[in-house]
């Protein structure tokens, strides 16, 4: 009963505007990201401290601006804007930090877009229909390509100050191809190794699987997320990078059922994706079916990305794009308020009993 | 609108660039204030385009407005307004080559924008010829005034510069130099002159128009 | 609907169409010599200006670069009817879109210049092909040097960063080009000092002299 109970406050959205359920969240997701964070600072060094710090102050300092401003309650005690922030700065690159004197500002205006623009002027927390801290990105990406994809390499050691950069395991995978893949890493196993750990360019809160799945887990143990989105996302991801990921190395034609699930799994930000943002509340679905189906076309599309689309990861516009479905899934999946005849509560605006 | 009634053509003018504007009011003809606005030349050529057909447009049709059958007043007005969108694309590829290259396409479409089949629906087939001049004129410039507002906003974030000289020396904002900048900047100059009009004529220009 | 009113519309719909027909007409006819004179102008400038000692630049014919593209290939030749160089129209399938570019190459079977007509690539990244910089990476390349690689390397084509596809792509439709230029006009696939039917038309010295406009293209 009481395990009911407390599934049900953490679940459905209209529960979350309560402002102690809120912060409690907020702050234990954003307690539950800090394995990852600090995975990040190890192989990244001061700089993605600086770009993950810069993020999570301006978040603030935006939200409470915006706040002041049109004359609402500041309430950025809630953790809504730390987590936009600290989410954004892990999914920056460190390189952002000295890449040029020119980009410093970079970390800052992805923080305005994420928290004014997607956030604020939708009406707040709980009104936004995109994951702020992704739309932040993305407008980042797309605005700056170039300083958004120069990876820093991983070099274990917190004083490491040396920048030399190199290309991510899926940005390898989509120009080079597997063999090139082969060639940087090794063996297979020394692949799925350093990709747990790791060791590997990326942005600086997704590289470290172990460290987001052990966040994951404790967000799932404390049952402020449930299995549905992730897994069926991960799910849907493997198995379609098994069916369709393979290719013949000589022709470059697609080989059915020969695809590397395990590879594409550990690779890119589809841990944090899956575990950190498409299970964000406010915008994704509340119902479970509803919530299995997003974490389904979440997988779809990410897949459709990695294998055949532009960019070599896909995780964050499959995320953006389901975002736009939320309300939909949740639509789609009816359900009949308890005592109501059946056919008549279904439809809406349809005969009052 | 009958005849009686005293229209100030100042006020036509007027209503056109910002009671009724077409693309910050209206939120017609969002399509080109969306794809040709990304250089300010452009923007203002595309503004130029339909400036010329919407004047046009609506002079003719107020002319032949009493002679058209109203079963088929549709298809001729389209017929009037697909004519001087031909002259407009004809004459601009003949004298203006690189810029027909960068718009042709676009200007073509004119015959299909809202904006200007509604004013000949709801203006020029009810008002005489000069009334529907100064109409034409102020949904004209109202346009033009649009289109090249979201043009510099978007030139200027975009490339960091303005009718293609630098003026910024930094890394432009690349978002506004593709399409979907287009709609950020449309929605931001929106609540913009919004916030103009409440803050200081009162907020009365969104729903002061007459229709 | 009665008989009257079926004439009026008819009417109606005729002055409508006879109007705008005369009016269109007239446009017509004084715009249209001009915008065929702009075609005109427009093209024969790209040509010209890749190669721009040439006096003459004839269409020779049409090949397939892609295939379902037509590309046609022209022969440059200056005021004495000496052979300067060939140029052909490319197409290759980029990042984003496709890619149409000219490919001029002199006798000696190497690049001259390329100019990128179209393209619709990533604004920032990959559109920076049709870019001075990145073009002038092509000049002077035999075919075995159309080759990409990441590193500065002045032998080879030195990709853009981060649009490692789009310079593929623009050095693929450069390839195809060159390719096509020495089966038609080279000889066996060599290239430096190859002196095929070209050279054939002309006297050996005319082979120092197609030297020449080379150091006037800079």
């Amino acid at each position: 009963m009481s395990e009911k109970e407390r599934q049900f406050i953490v679940s459905v959205s209209p529960h979350i505007r309560s402002d102690v359920t809120v912060a409690r969240i907020m702050w234990s997701v954003s307690i539950s990201l800090l394995p990852a964070l600090g995975m990040g600072l190890y192989f990244f060094g001061p700089r993605a401290l600086a770009v993950v710090a810069t993020c999570v102050v301006s978040c603030l300092v935006f939200e409470a601006g915006m706040q002041k401003w049109m004359g609402k309650p500041v309430t950025i005690s809630d953790g809504s804007a730390f987590l936009t922030g600290l989410l954004l700065g892990m999914n920056l690159p460190a390189s952002l930090w000295s890449f040029n004197p020119f980009l410093i500002h970079l970390p800052i205006l992805g923080s305005f877009f994420a928290i004014v623009i997607t956030k604020v002027l939708f009406g707040g927390l709980g009104y936004n229909i995109f994951n702020p801290a992704l739309i932040g990105r993305a407008f980042l990406l797309i605005s700056w390509p170039r300083a958004m994809t120069t990876w820093l390499k991983p070099t274990a050691g917190l004083l490491g100050m040396d920048a030399q950069t190199t290309a991510t395991p899926l940005g390898i995978l989509k120009e080079d191809g597997v063999g090139k893949l082969m060639e940087v890493f090794g063996t297979r196993t020394n692949l799925y190794t350093q990709l747990f750990l790791g060791h590997r360019a990326g942005s600086i809160g997704e590289v470290s699987v172990i460290a987001l799945l052990a966040g994951g887990l404790f967000l799932l143990y404390k049952r402020y997320i449930t299995w549905h989105i992730p897994i069926t996302f991960l799910a849907t991801v493997a198995i379609l990078t098994w069916i369709f990921g393979g290719k013949d190395p000589q022709t470059g034609r697609m080989v059915l059922f020969a695809g590397d699930p395990l590879m594409h799994l550990l690779s890119g930000g589809l841990m944090l994706g899956a575990f950190f943002m498409a299970t964000d509340y406010v915008t994704g679905p509340s119902l479970r079916a509803a919530q299995v189906l997003f974490g389904m076309g979440c997988g779809i599309l990410t897949s459709i990305i990695r294998l055949v689309g532009g960019f070599p990861e896909g995780v964050m516009f499959a995320i953006l794009l389901m975002n736009c479905f939320a309300p939909l899934l949740d639509r789609v999946i009816k359900t009949s308020p308890f005592g109501t005849v059946k056919t008549a509560a279904a439809v809406p605006g349809g005969p009052k009993a | 609108m009958s005849a009686a009634q005293k229209i100030s053509y100042f006020g036509l003018i007027r209503n056109g660039i910002f009671g009724e504007n077409p693309v910050f009011r209206v939120a017609l003809s969002l399509c080109p204030a969306v794809a040709v606005t990304n250089t300010l030349k452009s923007g203002l050529l595309m503004g130029v385009a339909v400036f010329f057909v919407q004047v046009m447009a609506n002079i003719s049709i107020s002319i032949v407005r009493k002679l058209i059958h109203a079963r088929i007043r549709l298809p001729a007005y389209i017929l009037i307004i697909g004519t001087w969108v031909t002259v407009a694309n004809l004459l601009l590829a003949a004298y203006e080559w690189p810029i027909y290259k960068e718009i042709g396409l676009y200007v073509e479409l004119i015959v299909a924008f809202a904006i200007i089949l509604s004013r000949a629906e709801l203006f020029a087939s009810k008002n005489e010829v000069v009334p529907s001049l100064f109409d034409g004129l102020g949904m004209g410039l109202g346009f033009m005034f649009a289109l090249g507002a979201i043009s510099f906003v978007r030139e200027l974030l975009g490339n960091g510069a303005l009718m293609g000289y630098h003026v910024v020396n930094t890394h432009p904002v690349l978002l506004f130099a593709l399409p979907m900048g287009g709609f950020f900047a449309v929605g931001l100059l929106m609540g913009f002159f919004n916030w103009i009009d409440i803050r200081f004529f009162g907020g009365h220009g969104a729903s002061g128009a007459g229709h | 609907m009665n008989f009257k009113e079926i004439i009026k519309i008819t009417l109606n719909l005729v002055m409508v169409f006879l109007f705008a027909g005369v009016i269109l007409a007239l446009v017509y006819a004084k715009a249209e010599p001009q915008i065929t004179l702009n075609k005109k102008v427009e093209k024969e400038n790209a040509l010209k200006a890749l190669i721009p000692a040439a006096a003459n630049i004839t269409s020779m014919g049409t090949y397939q670069p892609l295939e379902d593209k037509t590309a046609h290939y022209y022969k440059a030749v200056d005021a004495k009817g000496n052979v300067l160089g060939y140029i052909a129209g490319s197409y290759s399938k980029g990042y984003s879109s496709i890619l149409h570019m000219l490919v001029a190459v002199g006798t000696d079977m190497r690049v001259k210049a390329i100019k990128i007509l179209d393209e619709g690539e990533t604004p920032g990244l990959g559109d920076d092909i049709h870019k001075k910089y990145f073009d002038d990476r092509f000049k002077g390349k035999s075919l075995d040097q159309l080759v990409v690689v990441k590193d500065v390397d002045p032998t080879k084509i030195q990709a853009i960063t981060g649009a490692t596809i789009s310079s593929k792509a623009c050095t693929k439709g450069v390839r195809a080009g060159v390719k096509f230029i020495m089966k038609q006009y080279g000889v066996g696939g060599q290239t430096t000092g190859a002196m095929g039917n070209a050279a054939a038309a002309c006297p050996p010295a005319a082979g120092s002299g197609s030297n020449q406009p080379l150091k006037g293209v800079k």
